[in-house]
């Protein structure tokens, strides 16, 4: 009788979002738009990524990382925000924790804005509109894997 | 309107609207405008800043704004609440970053506002003094129209 | 007893004899009238007063009118005020659309034309003048000394008007008003000449009149001063070579053909040395550090990167700028990049051009960055600063005659005191309006007096 078990397994892997001990990633997303904020959670929390929190904008941002570390594995980070911009928020929160992990999300991919980014500490940069796989890759190289 | 600044709207109109809500999408004849424009039902506003000031409006009607949300959310919304209404300024965020984008290789420095959202009906924005730009895009779910007016700083 | 008797016998006689005479007169027909609609009632007007019956949509709208002037109409030459009769009468009635085809019924009152808008116009009634009876202040929503009477014909209860009446008083008024602010609107420019003789006109004066219309339904060429020199001049030409054909121009062909000497010289090319020579010659002098030109109409942009050019050679020390405009998208999309044809590729520009991949000329960027090219209507708000020099060639004929007064106008405000304005070869400043007029070959040009 053939059963699961003599199928071979390609299909199954582990979700990217989950550490080897079975932990998820922390992700902090900061982006002022709902919809935003919604689709990235959607996207990673699909493969396996815990969402623990959000901000609205830059400064709430920079206040949620400092509160929350060493508990974030990761920063999503709009750049075109109200009250403080993307930018600013990278460069506080890199000034506060060399080893923060942050990647850049946004509408604008001004070749000078990636590279100031990078500069600043920025592990990657993503131009919006999100494609699932694109995000997903980017995030899982920036995590080491 | 500056005739370089012309095409990297159209173009990144077209682009996100493809992506984003998929199907056909097909782009009108452009005209100018000026006086005051009246507004669909939706519209959202980006600021423009740097070398120019002025802004781009995407307006639509309630109807179109509501398909478009369901689209990009992947469920059906009957009602403008907050949520698509970030969808819409989302939308209007993407095409007007790719165009400054764009705009920006070809060596124009723009910025962009965070946008604002405008709902009602029988709206009318005044731009005096303002001529804008007229991209009407037929998508799949309605019309939206991009009505850009820039100026450049003397 | 019996006189009385005799009285009423007769009396009552006569009341017999009265109503064998109405019957009589019922069944003659003397009276014809246009019957139309106007907010849901029916009203008509004598037929001899009636010229015609027309749809029309555009009416040239005149300021500083009655509020019942909707504007005026060009009926085959002769201007004409055109009377919404809704709002004349106060009756409330939902907002025009611009362009909408409106019912028009041309009278003539007192040897005075006017057009009279209606919802509908219905058909022409024959009744007899004795079944009109006087008004009664019931009947109608209008002032009752505008009701000549009323009328009844199969059924339905008809309101004459008196036109006399109404067309006396206010709307004499109101023909005044439109005939002076007509006037104070379009100064100079329409050629009233022309249109004033018209009833006595020669057989020449009447053709070039309806050529006129011609040109402005087929072609958008709008004769007025500006060019109505070159118009008639070209009219001895044109009729000259028709010979036997009609004179009169029915086709836009037609109409191409009558315009076809008229574009300024090198159209559509970079200009010639000779034509660039000439324009140098009458700029001025002029040391300032910052210099403005405006070319209106720009085009595919050879005339932009032509002036460029000349400005360049002309002025060497100055930063000069030139705003070139055009509304024609397709036209003025590719400017900022446009190929110059080998052939057109002269010594004198060779210097100023790059040649790229594939063998294409381009102007270099020296040359690219005094030019901001817009996709711009000239007739919306013009946000241009103060202009050294104007160039607007062939540009001014395809605009109306209001459109062509308020450009002039701007011109006039945003060119500097020793400034220049440039029209094509056969257009020119309307005569005794500020203007002096200075030629070199074929360029001709204007400045401030």
């Amino acid at each position: 009788m053939i059963s699961k078990q003599d199928f071979p397994a390609i299909n199954e892997r582990a979700p990217e979002g989950v550490r080897a001990d079975g932990v998820a990633f922390k992700v902090l997303v900061v982006d002022d738009s709902m919809f935003v904020a919604k689709q990235i959670g959607q996207i990673l929390t699909s493969e396996g990524y815990e969402v623990v929190a959000t901000a609205g904008d830059g400064l709430d941002g920079v206040e949620k990382y400092k509160e929350m570390c060493p508990n974030v594995d990761l920063v999503t980070m709009d750049i075109t925000m109200p009250k403080m911009d993307g930018i600013t928020a990278l460069e506080q929160i890199m000034a506060f924790d060399k080893n923060a992990k942050v990647v850049m999300i946004s509408a604008l991919g001004k070749e000078e804005l990636v590279k100031k980014a990078l500069l600043l500490g920025a592990k990657n940069y993503i131009v919006k509109p999100l494609d699932r796989k694109k995000v997903l890759e980017r995030i899982a190289s920036v995590l080491g894997k | 309107m500056r005739v370089e600044y012309i095409n990297p709207f159209v173009e990144a109109a077209y682009n996100i609207l493809t992506e984003v809500l998929g199907g056909e999408i097909k782009r009108g004849e452009l005209y100018l405008k000026s006086t005051s424009m009246p507004v669909m039902g939706v519209a959202a506003l980006v600021g423009l800043a740097g070398d120019v000031e002025g802004r781009v409006i995407f307006d639509m009607s309630i109807d179109t704004a509501l398909n478009i949300c369901s689209r990009m959310n992947n469920e059906e919304m009957k009602v403008l609440d907050e949520m698509a209404k970030a969808t819409i300024t989302e939308l209007a965020n993407m095409i007007t970053g790719q165009a400054v984008t764009k705009l920006h290789d070809l060596g124009f420095r723009f910025d962009l506002t965070p946008p604002a959202l405008f709902t009602g009906e029988k709206m009318e924005l005044s731009d005096h003094k303002v001529e804008a730009l007229i991209v009407p895009m037929e998508t799949g779910l309605g019309k939206v129209e991009v009505n850009v007016a820039i100026r450049d700083r003397m | 007893m019996a006189e009385i008797d005799a009285k009423t016998i007769s009396g009552q006689q006569n009341t017999a004899q009265d109503y064998e005479n109405r019957n009589e007169r019922v069944a003659i027909i003397d009276y014809k009238m246009v019957t139309f609609s106007l907010a849901g009632k029916d009203y008509a007007i004598d037929i001899m007063q009636v010229k015609e019956i027309a749809k029309a949509g555009r009416f040239t709208y005149v300021p500083n009118t009655s509020p019942f002037v909707l504007g005026v109409y060009n009926l085959r030459g002769d201007i004409i005020p055109i009377i919404d009769l809704r709002i004349f009468f106060n009756i409330p009635t939902k907002a025009r659309e611009y362009d909408a085809l409106e019912s028009l019924i041309i009278i003539n009152v007192n040897e005075q034309t006017f057009g009279i808008v209606v919802d509908e116009i219905d058909k022409v009634v024959g009744i007899s003048s004795s079944s009109i009876q006087p008004p009664h202040p019931i009947f109608g929503d209008i002032n009752i000394k505008y009701i000549h009477g009323v009328v009844e014909n199969q059924g339905r209860l008809y309101i004459l008007l008196d036109v006399e009446r109404i067309f006396t008083n206010k709307a004499k008024v109101a023909e005044a008003e439109a005939e002076e602010a007509d006037k104070a609107a379009a100064p100079a420019l329409a050629a009233e000449p022309e249109v004033k003789k018209l009833v006595n006109a020669t057989r020449d004066e009447l053709d070039i009149s309806f050529i006129r219309d011609a040109l402005g339904a087929l072609a958008k060429f709008y004769v007025t001063q500006i060019n109505e020199h070159w118009v008639s001049e070209r009219y001895r030409e044109w009729r000259d070579s028709r010979g036997n054909a009609d004179v009169q121009l029915t086709s836009e062909e037609d109409a191409r053909q009558y315009l076809e000497n008229f574009l300024s010289p090198d159209t559509g090319t970079l200009w010639s040395d000779e034509y660039a020579s000439q324009l140098s010659a009458l700029l001025p002098q002029n040391s300032a550090k910052q210099i403005n030109v405006w070319d209106v109409g720009c085009g595919k942009g050879y005339e932009a990167y032509s002036l460029a050019v000349i400005l360049r050679e002309k002025y060497p020390n100055a930063r000069i700028r030139v705003y070139a405009n055009d509304s024609d998208l397709l036209a003025i999309s590719n400017a900022p990049m446009l190929n110059v044809p080998e052939n057109a590729v002269t010594s004198r520009y060779r210097q100023l051009l790059v040649q790229g991949v594939g063998g294409s000329w381009t102007f270099a960027p020296v040359v690219k960055d005094m030019i901001l090219f817009e996709y711009h209507d000239c007739t919306n708000q013009n946000s241009v600063p103060n202009m050294d020099l104007i160039v607007c060639r062939d540009v001014l004929s395809f605009m109306n005659p209001k459109q062509q007064a308020a450009a002039i106008a701007d011109f006039s405000e945003k060119l500097k005191d020793n400034g220049l304005i440039i029209l094509g070869k056969n257009e020119a400043m309307p005569q005794h309006s500020g203007w002096l007029r200075s030629v070199q070959g074929e360029v001709v040009a204007f400045s401030k007096e």
